[in-house]
């Protein structure tokens, strides 16, 4: 430890610096990354620094945010799928629904607009919950999936069967993760 | 016992710590805390992920305060235990002292320790 480390109060009022404060975005998951990196720099500068220097505090610092990363992110994760899951499900299942009732015999034996139609009533709602956490986007979905199932009926007359159960399912999964969404962020 | 309240080593460990520290737990100081305490070399991410853990489980509740001096205007989260954590923590060391009572080598080990 050096005169100029002794002496040293504080970490200087940029730190961290610009370039370490991307480094942490990549370290911290989103969410509490605020709180964690005030709480890190205030132990590093309020107990670290003054015991041992200025360079074993900045130490300290990244070996914090390195060995703080895998707990973070593996938290980050698992909520986020705690959270999803109902999603995930959703996705499953139209995946598995959806090629089931494209390949349907009526489905299969229509005119091209038809097919089209139910192709395009499978992969909105699929895309849906792929890209966006948004109830509102669910339902938009749904109602457009819903809507275009019963343009191909009119159109061509093909019979709507068995998999109007997959629009059901997918409406109660909306609403089970969305009643997780509201418990996980209250 | 509710199947998703029963806590873990160092759940319990986090448990004790914002206990013993009272009003105004936040993250650096349950670290310190623990890591005092126990010898332990703690990471902060580690407190962190516990502590939301354990408020997801609805056994800890947090709450954002002002932003500390020397923490460059980032706020503090303080975190407090809730009932049902107590009740939680309570069972989880009653079991513990049961499934420890009566083994001699335990024993000599706390007199030694002692």
């Amino acid at each position: 430890m050096n005169q100029t480390d002794t002496a040293s109060v504080t970490l200087g009022p940029d730190f961290p610096g610009p370039m370490s404060r991307c480094l942490l975005s990549l370290l911290v998951p989103p969410g509490r990354r605020e709180e964690f990196v005030g709480d890190l720099i205030e132990e590093a500068e309020t107990v670290v620094l003054p015991r041992s220097g200025r360079r074993a505090a900045k130490r300290w610092f990244w070996r914090q945010a390195l060995t703080s990363a895998s707990p973070l992110y593996a938290r980050h994760f698992h909520k986020g799928v705690e959270m999803n899951r109902a999603r995930w499900i959703a996705i499953a299942l139209l995946m598995v629904l959806g090629p089931l009732m494209a390949l349907d015999p009526n489905v299969f034996g229509a005119s091209p607009g038809t097919v089209a139609l139910v192709v395009l009533a499978i992969l909105i709602p699929t895309l849906a919950c792929l890209v966006s956490g948004n109830l509102r986007v669910y339902a938009g979905a749904a109602l457009a999936s819903a809507v275009l199932l019963l343009a191909a009926r009119v159109s061509s007359g093909i019979e709507i069967r068995w998999y109007a159960m997959a629009w059901i399912f997918f409406i109660i999964l909306m609403v089970n993760w969305r009643i997780e969404h509201r418990l996980q962020s209250s | 016992m509710p199947k998703g309240n029963s806590l873990g080593d160092f759940e319990q460990l986090v448990m004790l710590a914002l206990i013993r520290i009272g009003e105004g737990a936040y993250g650096m100081i349950v670290r310190r805390e623990i890591e005092d305490r126990t010898g332990r070399n703690v990471s902060l991410g580690a407190v962190y992920a516990t502590l939301d853990r354990l408020e997801a489980k609805g056994l800890v509740r947090s709450s954002i305060g002002q932003a500390g001096q020397g923490r460059r205007g980032r706020a503090k989260r303080f975190f407090s235990v809730e009932a049902a954590g107590l009740d939680a923590l309570r069972r989880a060391l009653t079991a513990l002292d049961r499934m420890r009572a009566g083994i001699d080598e335990l024993d000599r080990i706390k007199e030694v320790d002692s």
